[in-house]
Parts: C-alpha cells; structure tokens; sequence
C-alpha cells in the first residue's frame, strides 16, 4: 500500500501556494468498510493527511528536496461533511510562512464547489530529506505528480497484507461519563511505514488521529442514559512532539471536558514509554438519532 | 508596556502550550529546565504569541537581537559563543541570572536560557516595531 495521497499536482507557487487532487477509488485500502445504509467512506484523518502532502510537496521543492516537514502542530481542524468512494478531492494549500525551520500554513480539499475539510495553523518544523528518504527516491515521485494520470497511488491490498488497524487494541479502564484509557501497539508489518520512510519508519500521526477518532464513540456513549448520536465537526489543539516508531505501545486517555445538549468536547492524551507525545481536542455535537 | 505587565497574558499562552497550570508558571521560570520545553513548543508558543498580539516573531529573533552590532563572526565561531558574543546574550538576556551564562556557551545551548520573561521581552519588542510601522505608515 502506498502511503502517497496525492495524484497530482496541477498548480504550485513554490513557497507561497499549491493545488492538486486526489480520487478516492473504490478500492482505495484506506475507505472504512460500508456500514449499514451508507457508503464507504475516505476517513477524514486521510483527507488531512492528503492536505498535509500537498503541502509537503511545495515546501521540498522550494528547498530543492534537501528538507521536509514533518508533523508538528495544528491550531483547528474542521470536518464539514464525509468522503465517499467515487468523490474526487480538490486539494489547495497555503502557504504562511516558510524558512529553513518551519512551514506554517493551511488548507482546504473540496469535493465539487462544497468545502469537505479544511484547517489551520498547521506547523511542521523542517528536517534533513536524507533522514527519512533518498533525495533522488522523492525526486522522482515529484516528476510523476506533475504529469496528469501518471500516478494512482491508490493500490489495493494484497490478499496477504496486514490490515491497517486503525483501533485501539484494548480498553484498560472507563469512568463512564468522564474518560477512558486505551492501548494501542504499532506492528512493524503495518502497510504504511515502507512509505513513511524508507529511512526511518514512523508513525504517521493522522493514523493516530484516525485511531482515537474511532475510540471516542465509546466514551460518547457513556455520557448519556440514553442512545446519542454524535458528529464529529472539529479537532483542535493537535501537537505530536516526538517520532513514534513500530512496535511501540501506546497508551491514549480520552476525557470529557465538556458536555451540553449542544457540544461535546473531549481531550485526548497519547504517551509512549510514560512519556506524552501527542494530544488534541475532539469537537462532537449531538445530531437526531 | 513592562514584562510584569504582559506576564499574566503570556503565561496563561505558555501553560496552554505546555498543557500546564498557569500557577506553576513565574517570570523567571526557565522555559526549557523548569517547564520542560521542546523543540516543537517553542514553534507552537511563536505561533500562539502571533496570532494572540498579531505580530510577527521571526525564528531566530532572539539571537540576532542579543548580536545586535556584532558580526556573526564577532558573535560566534564554529558554533561557539566568543567572549564578545556571550557579553552581548548576557547585556540582551538580562533577566536571567550571571550564573546561567557559561564561558563556551553553545548556540545551540542559548534556548536554555530563555525565561517567561525572555518571551515577555520579544512580545513588547515586536508590539513596539508594529506601532512604530503603523504610525510611519
């Protein structure tokens, strides 16, 4: 499985602005199965990582392939509606500023003229190509993006392929209507480190993101007697401070820290060997069932 | 404007950014040694001071302030504080204590020193360049 979102590039400013687009194939490995009387959906975690590549792609080729980003911070994140097989995502990203330690910007991915994602005051401090991957390796997936229907990174699964995991492996505890803990372990086989990097595999952090959105509906759950439905409309406050490698075990705390008829509000804590690396806030509201 | 003055605002940024309580934040609190900053807390505390004071703190601010005059060469060599350059950081940085300063101070070491004060400092500096650009213009 390829872990390159992007199909190609129509556009790009370098330093200032770049557009692309990316078509979820209905056989795209990262659609979240079909659940009952709805499609196949492109998780929104994947959608940002998308914007995210997008964005990737401009800062290494205005630093000529020497540095890349990596992620670091992302001040809001809003889901507007989801993505289904069949949609093609129009990408746009812009770039803030740009210097020789950091990328700071936001973006936006549209499905015809209705905004489906968009986010801000993304910051991603720069580090040395080589570190992660070949400069020649990336040079040459910059050339395929560039040229219409060259690309479709979307392949699908081999039958033998490990799954994707994109859950939590166990609960440890749950205070029901407050905060649960949850573990999660990273295999060395999951299908998306030969991509992210070849050099040096880590995790990427919108799998994690994509793992603690799926967590969440079980403490949602908890906060009412009485069967809710939740949408998702916003992350906020996202940090990830260090490289996670496979076979780590990671431990996440999901907690309320607010609940109205209106808006739920969780904070999610990740740590690694006793250590917090990542957090975040999750943004529910409460939809008619 | 004094560092006193803009203390409760920054400190309240610093705790969020570093998802503590603002009680456990003083003015001479070391960003990195007593409140356990990282690399990536710095660029998101920059980020947070901008968009709160819609200024501009552009990265390596701190020691092209403590440089002032001096060359780059007068300042350091091999990545190595010279005398000249440490006597400046410490004339710049002076709300952290004579102590902290060490003869072969490394560049990379200078984030060391930064205390809340120090961040009180770049906001009151960057707020009285945007005041002065706004009256010019």
């Amino acid at each position: 499985m390829r872990f390159l979102l992007v199909d190609h590039v129509a556009e790009i400013q370098p330093g200032r602005y770049v557009r692309g687009t990316k078509k979820i194939s209905p056989t795209d490995p990262l659609l979240s199965p079909a659940a009952a009387h709805q499609a196949a959906c492109f998780p929104f975690s994947f959608v940002g990582e998308t914007l995210g590549q997008l964005c990737l792609w401009n800062v290494m080729v205005t630093h000529d392939f020497h540095l890349r980003a990596v992620a670091g911070i992302v001040d809001a994140v809003r889901v507007h509606r989801p993505v289904f097989a069949g949609d093609t995502l129009a990408l746009e990203a812009w770039i803030d500023h740009l210097d020789a330690a950091s990328v700071v910007y936001h973006a936006a991915a549209h499905v015809g003229n209705v905004c489906v994602l968009d986010f801000e005051g993304a910051v991603g401090p720069l580090l040395p190509m080589t570190d992660f991957i070949a400069r020649e390796t990336v040079q040459a997936q910059w050339q395929q993006l560039l040229t219409p229907g060259a690309t479709c990174h979307t392949d699908r699964l081999p039958q033998d392929a490990p799954p994707l995991h994109l859950h939590f492996d166990r609960i440890l505890s749950c205070t029901p209507g407050q905060s649960l803990v949850a573990e999660k372990f990273i295999s060395p086989d999951a299908p998306y480190f030969p991509d992210h990097f070849p050099n040096r595999p880590v995790l990427p952090l919108t799998v994690l993101l994509e793992c603690i959105q799926t967590l969440a509906p079980t403490l949602l759950k908890t906060l009412s007697p009485t069967p809710q439905r939740y949408r998702l409309t916003q992350l906020s406050k996202i940090k990830m401070k260090e490289f996670i490698p496979p076979g780590a075990t990671l431990t996440t705390t999901l907690s309320c820290q607010a609940h109205s008829p209106e808006h739920v509000l969780l904070k999610s804590q990740t740590a690694y060997n006793g250590k917090r690396f990542c957090t975040l806030e999750l943004h529910f509201t409460q939809e008619p069932l | 404007m004094t560092p006193q003055s803009l203390f409760p605002q920054i400190s309240a940024i610093i705790a969020d950014v570093l998802m503590l309580d603002a009680s456990e934040i003083q003015l001479n609190s070391r960003l990195i040694d007593d409140l356990g900053a990282e690399s990536i807390d710095f660029l998101d505390l920059a980020f947070q001071l901008e968009k709160t004071f819609n200024i501009r703190i552009p990265r390596g601010q701190i020691e092209r302030n403590a440089r002032g005059t001096l060359t780059e060469e007068e300042f350091e060599k091999g990545g190595i504080l010279t005398p000249q350059g440490l006597a400046a950081l410490k004339a710049y940085l002076n709300e952290v204590p004579e102590s902290a300063f060490k003869p072969n101070l490394k560049l990379s070491e200078i984030p060391l020193l930064f205390t809340v004060e120090t961040f009180c400092k770049i906001v009151m500096a960057a707020l009285y360049e945007k005041q002065t650009a706004d009256t010019v213009a």
